[in-house]
């Protein structure tokens, strides 16, 4: 079932040998007990290399398993059984704080529905996770991220008063703002229309190009385009995981 | 996070839904108040209590006739018509008990009273010229009650306030006759106010010579009470000790279980009296603690709500690294913050409503240190008692199911 890409190390960024593997998960398997004898079998063996640098896009249909596998990736959940190394270290065997520190320092999210917080400044969003992270400079650093989505002249604007396009990009900035090796984006685009799609496109491609490793779950296929990997997900499996040159077919031609 | 950080959140988060805190808080605002008000109303019995001990004064011991039984202490059983106390009595004890200041011997009893066409029922009191010292009373027109009074056992009596109004209405009492069982009396002398002790208040009395009211009046030759003044108050128990044993004697009785007398230390019933005003304070405090206890079950609801509203907030806070104690911490603060935000408006109200009760109810009040810290500390006890169990629930949330939640 997994077909670890023979090209995929070959495409790893200026980084060293073999060793450059951000995500290292094996034989992951995650059951959902849905109390008593019932159980959902979300995922069903995974076995996925991803590289430092890449820009992956995961589909697959609603209820394959793409979801689960991005949680567990986001270490916001735990598998029943395999194992996850993100950067050589044993996720599996972190207590629930431990997992906070990482993706506190490891890994932004970026949402479908934005999960900004109401009556809030766009800058105090972004600064959210440098309160828990403990971050000296908070200010700066939030006003450093929102200049990177370009919205620095929206820091003061609450987030209900900015557009949707608007908001993606303050969660973005959100997911940048403890510098992250992993970006997770679980279809960032889907509550979009598709000139703003495209404008949050653009961003994670720029920030894959400066060296973030991106993960985008996707179930439209144009979306996926933009990205350098596809890999397709059925039933708790990897049916699919192949290269791919992004900008083809993309919409950038058309938004910009 | 750091602390300032989390009351931040806090802060913002009841500010962002105005009137339900509003009214969360409103409920530990009563609480708080109804209790610093009510332990003010016992606070204030309690202090008008103390200050009464100074006015009868402290060091007062009191002998009356009667079956004492079990000592000679103690407030106990009814008095008795006994006629076993003489002066002579109140003279031994004058010569033989240390430290006893002096004495003044009364015969208590009632009758008709007429000045001109009023008629009263009035408590008669048969006194020595003692009795303005031991009592700590004074006259406020004319003079008291002399020795030589009572050695001739003149017809000349001194009224308490309430019996001027009584029965002299708006004419000067000093120097007017009175008929007492129809025996003429002069009136030389108004009692100052005592305020009432009970149903023997002196403003509702009228003092002649103890001898005028023995032979004249009752024809007795013994007293219903022996006012003992002790020099200090160190020396009362042991002064009630020598007393008792030398009236045992006196009235040759072996047997302490015996004794026809009773002694009563002044302080004691007031001390008795300020138990049961401690006790009415922690009642009607008791009372008003319900009212805070029921505050709390308030913020509770308030906060459960809160966080099933935010779950997705919680959720998200989770994915960008809050650990659960920072979530634990954050909900905790909120219910702190209501309830120690209420807590201060409340004892502002308490101060507030022990002023207006103090006014309405024309009682003393007292609004004490200690009650407003015990209210404050309570206050925000119940905000972390009530605050506990939503912030555990939130902080045991898993951050994805709290980011599917709709």
């Amino acid at each position: 079932m997994a077909a670890p890409s023979v090209v995929a190390s070959a495409a790893v960024l200026a980084d060293r040998d073999g060793n450059a593997m951000l995500i290292e998960v094996k034989d992951l398997e995650k059951t959902y007990s849905l109390g008593g004898e019932v159980s959902v079998e979300a995922l069903r063996g995974i076995d996925l290399e991803i590289g430092k640098g890449d820009f992956v896009a995961i589909m697959g249909p609603s209820g394959s398993g793409k979801s689960t596998l991005m949680q567990i990736l986001g270490c916001l959940d735990k598998p029943t059984a395999g194992t996850y190394r993100l950067d050589s270290v044993d996720v599996g065997a972190l207590s629930d704080d431990d997992l906070a520190d990482i993706r506190s320092h490891k890994i932004g999210f970026v949402f479908q529905q934005f999960n900004l917080l109401p009556r809030t400044s766009a800058l105090e969003n972004v600064a959210l996770p440098l309160v828990y992270s403990g971050q000296t400079r908070q200010r700066a650093r939030a006003m450093e991220a929102l200049a990177a989505v370009e919205l620095g002249d929206r820091a003061d604007h609450w987030s209900n008063q900015l557009s949707g396009g608007q908001q993606q990009r303050v969660a973005i900035a959100r997911a940048l703002v403890n510098d992250p090796d992993l970006i997770l984006a679980d279809e960032p685009t889907g509550a979009l229309d598709t000139t703003a799609g495209g404008e949050i496109m653009r961003l994670l491609a720029g920030l894959n190009e400066s060296g973030k490793t991106v993960i985008l779950i996707t179930h439209e296929p144009y979306i996926a385009q933009h990205t350098r990997r596809i890999i397709e997900i059925r039933d708790g499996r990897i049916v699919k995981d192949s290269r791919n040159t992004p900008g083809e077919h993309g919409l950038e031609a058309g938004s910009a | 996070m750091s602390f300032i950080a989390t009351i931040r959140v806090a802060l913002r988060a009841l500010a962002a839904n105005k009137a339900r805190t509003a009214l969360t808080m409103l409920g530990i605002v009563i609480g708080v108040g109804a209790v610093v008000a009510m332990v003010s109303l016992g606070a204030g019995a309690s202090q008008s209590v103390a200050d009464r001990i100074q006015g009868l004064g402290s060091n007062l011991l009191t002998v009356s006739p009667g079956a004492g039984g079990g000592g000679f202490g103690g407030a106990r059983q009814a008095l008795g018509s006994a006629d076993s106390l003489t002066v002579r009595d109140g003279e031994a004890i004058l010569a033989n008990v240390p430290n006893v200041v002096s004495i003044s011997a009364e015969y208590n009893g009632r009758s008709q009273v007429v000045y001109l066409s009023n008629n009263i029922n009035s408590s008669i009191n048969g006194v020595t010229s003692d009795y303005e010292a031991v009592r700590n009373t004074s006259v406020q027109v004319g003079r008291f009650i002399s020795a030589s009074d009572v050695r001739t056992s003149d017809r000349v009596a001194v009224v308490g306030q309430n019996v001027v109004g009584d029965l002299f209405g708006s004419d000067d009492p000093v120097g007017k006759h009175v008929k007492i069982e129809n025996i003429p009396f002069t009136v030389i002398g108004v009692l100052g106010s005592e305020g009432g002790t009970g149903f023997n208040s002196p403003d509702d009395a009228i003092f002649i010579p103890l001898t005028t009211a023995q032979n004249r009046l009752y024809g007795v030759d013994y007293v219903t009470q022996l006012g003992v003044e002790i020099s200090e108050t160190e020396a009362m128990a042991q002064a009630q000790d020598d007393i008792g044993w030398l009236l045992l004697g006196r009235h040759e009785l072996s047997d302490p279980e015996e004794a026809d007398f009773r002694i009563t230390n002044q302080q004691d019933i007031l001390e008795t009296v300020g138990e049961v005003t401690g006790i009415m304070t922690a009642l009607l405090g008791g009372i008003a603690g319900i009212s805070l206890l029921v505050g709390g079950i308030g913020i509770m609801n308030i906060m459960l709500v809160s966080v099933t509203e935010r779950t997705r907030e919680i959720g998200l806070r989770k994915a960008v690294g809050a650990k659960r104690r920072d979530i634990l911490r954050q909900f905790l603060t909120e219910s702190v913050t209501l309830s120690v935000i209420g807590g201060l408006v409340g004892i502002m109200l308490g101060f507030a409503g022990a002023q207006v009760m103090s006014d309405l109810l024309n009682t003393q009040t007292l609004v004490t240190t200690n009650s407003v810290i015990l209210a404050f500390v309570f206050s925000a006890a119940v905000g972390i008692f009530f605050g506990i169990y939503p912030a555990i629930r939130a902080s045991r949330l898993s951050p994805i199911d709290a980011l599917k939640y709709e």
